[in-house]
């Protein structure tokens, strides 16, 4: 050092890596770092630090340590080392927003920083992303015990202080705490806090059957509003044309809650179905919404997760597979199962086998009922139902299709061998969730017998 | 002569059935879905109708059910492939609601022609 004071940034990376200054004169001939890397981390993580705070820093930095695993993992760690350090540089950049940063620090540990989330959030995030490292490299069973998460902070005085970051349940524990104090126990305070105008969306449940056993099992948690014209919206339909995306957040923050109280209710009552709801792809593609979605689940969600299944909505086409599967490994770990709805015309069906998705879903209401494109007629929509469950079986995938709203596409769905239905052909909606409950197929007959019956 | 319609959304299932029909001396007339078959039985009574029962528009059962209610004594077959599954279910259900025959697509000549005599003399 030259004598000037240190810089936050010096400060940091003196008592955090030692080694750095070595590592970037080492970098031309060691395959670890290259000096580029190096200096774009350093050049960053200056910016970061002095847009944020003056010399103090607090709740930005962390280290991932990954001691434990490579302990756990004996020779393995030795035999696999590369691909084990390609995986995890994956695993945090798929979390990292544009403005993050990290760096592998040296063989078993990683610098992250975040550029703005909110205390408590940056340490869950952390603790989240190293809990889904040692997911991946050690599987699910043993990643419990072998994340180790250091907080990193530079106090008043300029000292750098290193300490294991809290457990998540504390973390998760504090964060609801801290919620609680932030809004009433009710859906109702959420909305004011929103930007959005969603004050008269509504939610209903439309019973999901399992064709092939014929139980309705699962209860499809949808958002209602009546517009000004007194005409009934459902879905994102809800918030109008050309939604930004932060509106989809909104809406799908909302749903969560909402859908949490009503799987409460559920338990409560001994009841064993499941809620199924939508997560629109705005959501999730963009990390800082998607890691704030996924801690609002951890939030209040907390052990039910396994009642929950996600309805991805909105996928773009031709999404490449890597993209997929990204969005269904954040979202799998707070799930039962994740399906996804498409218009009948997507067919990337390899890539969403490969994602992991339980079923894909055609959306049978929106092509039946769309005023911004050509609507299509039965006798083209039942062709074109035949044609997706031929796909998806082909690449193994279960199906589904949402929005039956006639007898005739009900009995075509069936045979054309959907996995799931839904719609008000086959059911009317409700305004809760109920138990599971068997399904009569001369149901919807005999309500449209008793309906003609009473028309005439 | 005995009229007959025969409902179906596939124009080549309308076409081979009505040949065989007309064949064996039946007067037939054509319909592609329950609600245009609905109307011209309204316009004309027929003395039999054999309907599909995967249709678009109005499928088989919903066209059973509102011809019953209008006809209660029209003798009706239902026919069905089941579809990409096979599924019979509803060719059973359609009994349920009024259809006096069932008839499992594909079928031979020998067996429309004993279901459709069988039913007329009823």
């Amino acid at each position: 050092m030259s004598g000037q004071p240190q810089t936050v940034m010096e400060r940091l990376l003196t008592t955090l890596w030692p080694g750095h200054k070595t590592a970037k004169q080492n970098a031309a001939q060691n395959d670890t770092h290259n000096p580029k890397e190096l200096t774009e981390f350093e050049v960053r993580l200056n910016s970061i630090l002095k847009s944020h705070r003056g010399e103090e820093l607090k709740d930005q930095v962390y280290l991932l340590d990954l001691s434990k695993i490579k302990e756990h993992l004996g020779a393995k760690w030795d035999q696999a080392c590369d691909k084990i350090h390609i995986k995890t540089d994956s695993i945090i950049q798929a979390h990292l927003s544009a403005r993050d940063l990290f760096i592998r620090r040296d063989e078993v540990s990683y610098l992250v920083v975040f550029d703005a989330l909110p205390h408590l959030q940056g340490h869950l995030k952390a603790n989240m992303l190293n809990e889904e490292i040692a997911r991946a490299l050690v599987g699910v069973k043993d990643a419990g015990n072998l994340t180790c998460v250091m907080d990193v902070a530079i106090d008043a005085k300029g000292e750098v202080l290193i300490t294991p970051a809290p457990d998540k349940n504390q973390l998760i524990s504090e964060l609801v705490d801290k919620a609680d104090q932030d809004r009433a126990p009710t859906v109702a305070p959420l909305k004011h806090e929103t930007s959005l105008t969603l004050d008269g969306v509504e939610f209903i449940y439309r019973p999901m059957l399992v064709t092939r056993t014929r139980v309705v099992s699962t209860y499809v948690c949808i958002p209602v509003l009546k517009d000004h014209l007194g005409q009934s919206l459902s879905g994102y339909g809800v918030l109008g044309n050309a939604p930004s995306p932060q509106e989809f957040f909104e809406l799908d923050h909302l749903t969560l809650h909402v859908a949490a109280e009503e799987l409460e209710k559920l338990i409560k009552n001994r009841a064993r179905s499941l809620i199924a709801l939508p997560v629109h792809f705005e959501t999730l593609a963009n990390v800082q919404r998607r890691m704030k979605y996924l801690s609002n689940i951890e939030l209040i969600m907390q052990t039910n997760t396994d009642r929950i299944v996600f309805e991805m909505v909105g996928l773009p086409e031709n999404i490449p597979q890597q993209r997929i599967l990204e969005l269904t490994s954040a979202l799998r770990r707070y799930s039962r199962a994740i399906i996804a709805r498409f218009s009948h015309d997507h067919g990337n069906f390899p890539a969403y086998r490969t994602a992991g998705l339980h079923a894909v879903g055609v959306d049978v209401f929106t092509l039946t009922k769309n005023e911004s494109a050509p609507t299509k007629n039965e006798r083209a929509l039942i062709k074109d139902m035949e044609t997706f469950v031929l796909n998806a079986k082909e690449n193994q995938l279960r199906t589904y299709a949402h929005g039956i709203r006639s007898i005739s596409l009900l009995t075509a769905a069936i045979c054309a061998g959907f996995d799931y239905l839904d719609g008000y052909a086959l059911s009317s909606v409700a305004t809760g969730a109920l138990d599971v409950q068997g399904f009569s197929l001369a149901a919807p007959y005999l309500e449209y017998q008793r309906a003609y019956l009473k028309t005439k | 002569m005995t009229r007959i319609l025969v409902i179906d959304d596939e124009e080549l299932a309308r076409f081979t059935i009505r040949e065989i029909l007309e064949t064996a001396d039946f007067e037939v007339d054509e319909a592609e879905n329950g609600r245009v078959g609905i109307d011209k039985q309204k316009a004309t009574p027929f003395d039999l109708i054999i309907t599909d029962i995967i249709m678009p528009e109005k499928e088989g059962v919903e066209t059973i059910i509102d011809l019953k209610q209008e006809f209660p004594d029209l003798k009706i077959i239902a026919i069905s492939g089941g579809g990409r599954t096979r599924n019979l279910d509803f060719l059973k259900l359609s009994e349920r609601f009024g259809a006096a025959k069932i008839l499992a697509k594909p079928f031979t000549e020998g067996q429309l022609l004993e279901a459709v005599n069988d039913v007329l003399a009823i």
